[in-house]
């Protein structure tokens, strides 16, 4: 029994100094790295916390770097990223190094979670990328970002940028908690080929007159149908339709902590609906997937609505998949060495008499990246210089659109840039276009940290009222209503 | 005398050595085991959205089994109980319906490969094919599975069936409720019938050959055989083999969640364990999440009393009989 005894003593000890290495290691770890900024958050007198001011802000000879390096979270497959680091350390002579991708998630609707977990641990953080969809979800979260007046950065240093961008940046106290360097308005982007045969369209103006507002284009649709014995559907995804229809909102979704139906959101179930039955969209279709890119490269798809970040036309990007199309092959599964799985493979090159683009029915914007600053932020002097640089300066931003067919959220820049679009019929510039489309974007008001989740679950509760699996509209709109009373206990939800 | 020395010698050798060499185990154990499963426990004493850490008492539980009564159709306690509960239904359902599947053509096959008089050849290479789906990766399957039974006209079935004439609109097998789920059974009986088989061929090998010897001296048919033979000696194995197959059937997530395109896995196919990971994981809804884990945890435990009970009872009578 002693014995037994002096082995648990043993094992216990064993354990206790285990432990205590183990304990030492990190703190000793986070010492020379991530618990610098916490002191520098409470005991730096250089910054003394500006808390509540409305539009001041530090003045930009106060900010220091306490730290080497400028770490920026994203996910991993954000294509702006190398670009914007390698131009902001060409023309600032920075070294690369000194930059820090951290990645977290495969894509934006990844990073949502990711960051949460990531600002938690010890790692280090100065800026975060946000997709517009969330960003309010970290704007309005006191614990983890600090509004943009503590970089010396304010509303008023931005009075060129599109309006709804603002607002998409300013959290529910008001203050400016995100600017970025894109506007992300969209169009609608069109076969032109199939336009010719069966809508007699020559030119994206006739095109545009053919779809100006929902009542034509509705009707263009069932002329479409009617020319092609249905082989032909006028848009590409409902999904599609849902990214430019949430833009009409006229109210919250969530008013003060109760879940409020929106009118033009009701509406859209009986759109969906009828696009789906009168056979004007294929709803079987999702998007981001080898039928999305197959659907209208096949030509059985008019079009799709396409955001500015999908009509730049480089590999990769939404108009390019679509001129280019693929064939499915067995290709290698990367997870599973010496196995193969179906995937629509994109060609190499895309068709450049293919694809034409109009503004479509309505204005509105999907995505965009939006620059917060982490709690932890230790690298503030850079950190601003980095935001200052890609969001105010006016000749790097010329520079960045005109380079990289990006539409930079500037109205007076982006009349003088031009692009001649790799993919688009004749090299269409669709920055014409879209400089007076992002004009008209408004939200008035009604952006909220809850809505990438309520649009996907009402989308979703939508999708099965279109496809039948729910029979009725009110049924439809009762499933969204329990999922999104199921994700946010803090909401209440009525009948 | 001196075997006595030697022994008390030998006892504090040994204990002393044993404990060092098992003591990673139980290091391990306790921190990726005991702490997560203390953590989880009281975790589900919490809150869930913005109070998560306030202590709400048994709240969770009380509203996962029992709903919450006085708030309406859309109360919080209210949508959990019925989420919590369509996943265990649907769990139940998915198991069920891949486990008779399964069993049948596993018990089938060890009958088979077993029965000297058939003598099938190349018994090793039919095992081995029939073991390898176990050790395809379950996102694999899932991919591989999505596109062969993809709702456009796109997908293998789809395309096959246009292309030939057979249908003229693609048949939405993703989003049919029933569809969906026969197809989810059908993966996890290809995934875990060889498997099974195996367990069932080895409880059969260990039956006395003889028995069956004196069986078919006496004229016994095949399925007699069967019937008052090969079951009733296989029952302990048989009844481990449903038991395991339920506890890890309860704990099923990979396949049902992977089966979906867009980014929410589809909705007929909610099970408990992702009902679990989604509440902690996409929402901050840590305590409805460890509160669940806790009773399917609790669930299990039952399940797994049942099989020592079953198996010390089958054994037992037994032995008695033999006397």
């Amino acid at each position: 029994m002693k014995k037994r005894v002096l082995a648990a003593v043993v094992a216990a000890t064993a354990v206790l100094s285990l432990a205590g290495c183990k304990d030492s290691g990190t703190s000793s770890g986070s010492n020379s790295g991530a618990s610098t900024p916490a002191a520098s958050n409470t005991g730096d007198s250089s910054t003394p916390a500006p808390t509540n001011s409305g539009d001041e802000s530090v003045p930009a000879g106060d900010l220091v770097d306490e730290d080497e390096t400028l770490s920026i979270l994203s996910w991993s497959n954000n294509e702006d990223m190398d670009l914007l680091i390698n131009m902001f350390c060409d023309k600032t002579g920075t070294d690369k190094s000194k930059i820090k991708w951290v990645k977290q998630g495969d894509s934006g609707g990844d990073a949502k979670t990711k960051y949460k977990e990531y600002l938690k641990g010890n790692g280090d953080a100065d800026l975060l990328f946000c997709d517009a969809g969330w960003a309010q979800l970290y704007e309005n979260d006191e614990d983890l970002v600090i509004p943009m007046s503590e970089l010396g950065i304010t509303k008023s240093q931005y009075p060129d940028a599109y309006p709804y961008t603002l607002e998409v940046g300013t959290n529910e106290k008001g203050e400016f908690m995100a600017p970025t360097w894109q506007a992300t308005p969209g169009l609608f982007v069109y076969n032109a080929k199939l336009a010719k045969e069966h809508l007699r369209v020559e030119t994206p103006e006739q095109m545009q007159e053919l779809v100006k507002d929902w009542a034509t284009f509705e009707a263009t649709a069932a002329k479409l149908k009617e020319k092609t014995n249905g082989a032909v559907k006028m848009v590409a995804t409902e999904a599609g339709l849902w990214q430019v229809k949430q833009c009409d909102k006229t109210a919250k979704w969530v008013n003060g902590d109760e879940f409020v139906l929106t009118g033009e959101a009701d509406k859209f179930a009986d759109m969906a609906k009828k696009y789906t039955d009168n056979g004007w969209v294929d709803i079987n279709i999702g998007a981001w997937s080898g039928e999305w890119w197959a659907t209208v490269a096949d030509e059985s798809s008019l079009g799709e609505f396409v955001p500015t970040w999908g009509l730049k036309g480089n590999p990769g990007s939404m108009v390019f998949n679509f001129a280019a199309g693929g064939t499915w092959q067995d290709v290698e599964d990367p997870d599973n060495p010496g196995q193969t799985k179906k995937e629509y493979v994109i060609n190499d090159s895309a068709a450049t008499d293919k694809l034409s683009a109009c503004a479509g029915p309505q204005s509105w914007y999907w995505g965009g990246t939006y620059i917060c600053a982490s709690k932890k932020i230790n690298t503030k002097k850079t950190a601003a210089e980095f935001i200052k640089f890609f969001t105010q300066n006016a000749d790097n931003m010329k520079e960045y659109g005109q380079k990289n067919g990006d539409f930079m959220n500037n109205k007076n820049i982006m009349k003088e840039v031009t692009f001649k679009n790799p993919v688009l019929i004749g090299g269409q510039d669709q920055f014409k276009i879209l400089a007076s489309e992002a004009d008209k974007v408004n939200m008035g008001g009604t952006i909220t940290k809850f809505d990438s989740d309520i649009n996907d679950a009402f989308n979703a509760a939508v999708t099965e009222f279109c496809k039948g699996e729910i029979s009725s509209k009110d049924d439809a709109i009762a499933k969204a209503k329990s999922k999104i009373a199921e994700a946010y206990p803090d909401l209440k939800v009525k009948d | 005398m001196a075997g006595g020395g030697t022994k008390s010698h030998k006892l504090v050798s040994y204990a002393k050595y044993g404990y060092m060499f098992i003591l990673p185990f139980f290091l391990v154990y306790g921190f990726f085991m005991i702490w997560p499963f203390i953590n989880t426990v009281l975790l589900s004493f919490k809150g869930n959205g913005s109070k998560v850490n306030e202590w709400v008492g048994f709240q969770n539980y009380s509203w996962l089994l029992f709903g919450d009564k006085s708030g309406g159709r859309f109360a919080t306690g209210k949508v959990h109980h019925d989420a919590f509960f369509d996943g265990f239904g649907t769990t139940v359902i998915l198991w069920a319906g891949n486990f008779i599947i399964q069993i049948v053509l596993s018990l089938l096959l060890a009958v088979w490969f077993s029965d000297v008089r058939i003598k099938i050849k190349g018994t090793g290479f039919f095992k081995v094919v029939m073991y390898l789906p176990n050790i395809i990766m379950a996102a694999s399957v899932a991919a591989m599975f999505l596109m062969i039974f993809s709702n456009t006209k796109y997908g293998v079935i789809n395309s096959l069936a246009i292309n030939n004439g057979w249908i003229k609109d693609p048949i939405p097998f993703m989003s049919n409720k029933w569809m969906v789920r026969v197809i989810v059974m059908f993966i996890q009986a290809w995934l875990w019938f060889g498997n099974t088989m195996l367990l069932l061929l080895s409880g059969i090998f260990g039956i006395d050959p003889s028995i069956y010897e004196a069986a078919a001296i006496d004229g016994s048919s095949g399925s007699s055989t069967f019937f008052r033979i090969t079951m009733p000696i296989l029952k302990p194995i048989f009844l481990y083999v449903v038991v395991t197959s339920l506890i890890g059937g309860l704990q099923m997530f990979d396949i049902p969640y992977l089966m979906h395109t867009g980014n929410d896995p589809n909705d007929y196919l909610n099970t408990v364990a992702t009902y679990i990971y989604k509440h902690f994981h996409k929402f901050n809804n840590f305590g409805f999440s460890a509160a669940a884990s806790i009773l399917l945890f609790i669930v299990t435990v039952l399940l797994g009393m049942i099989v020592m009970r079953f198996n010390t009872d089958a054994t037992a009578p037994k032995k008695q009989r033999k006397k």
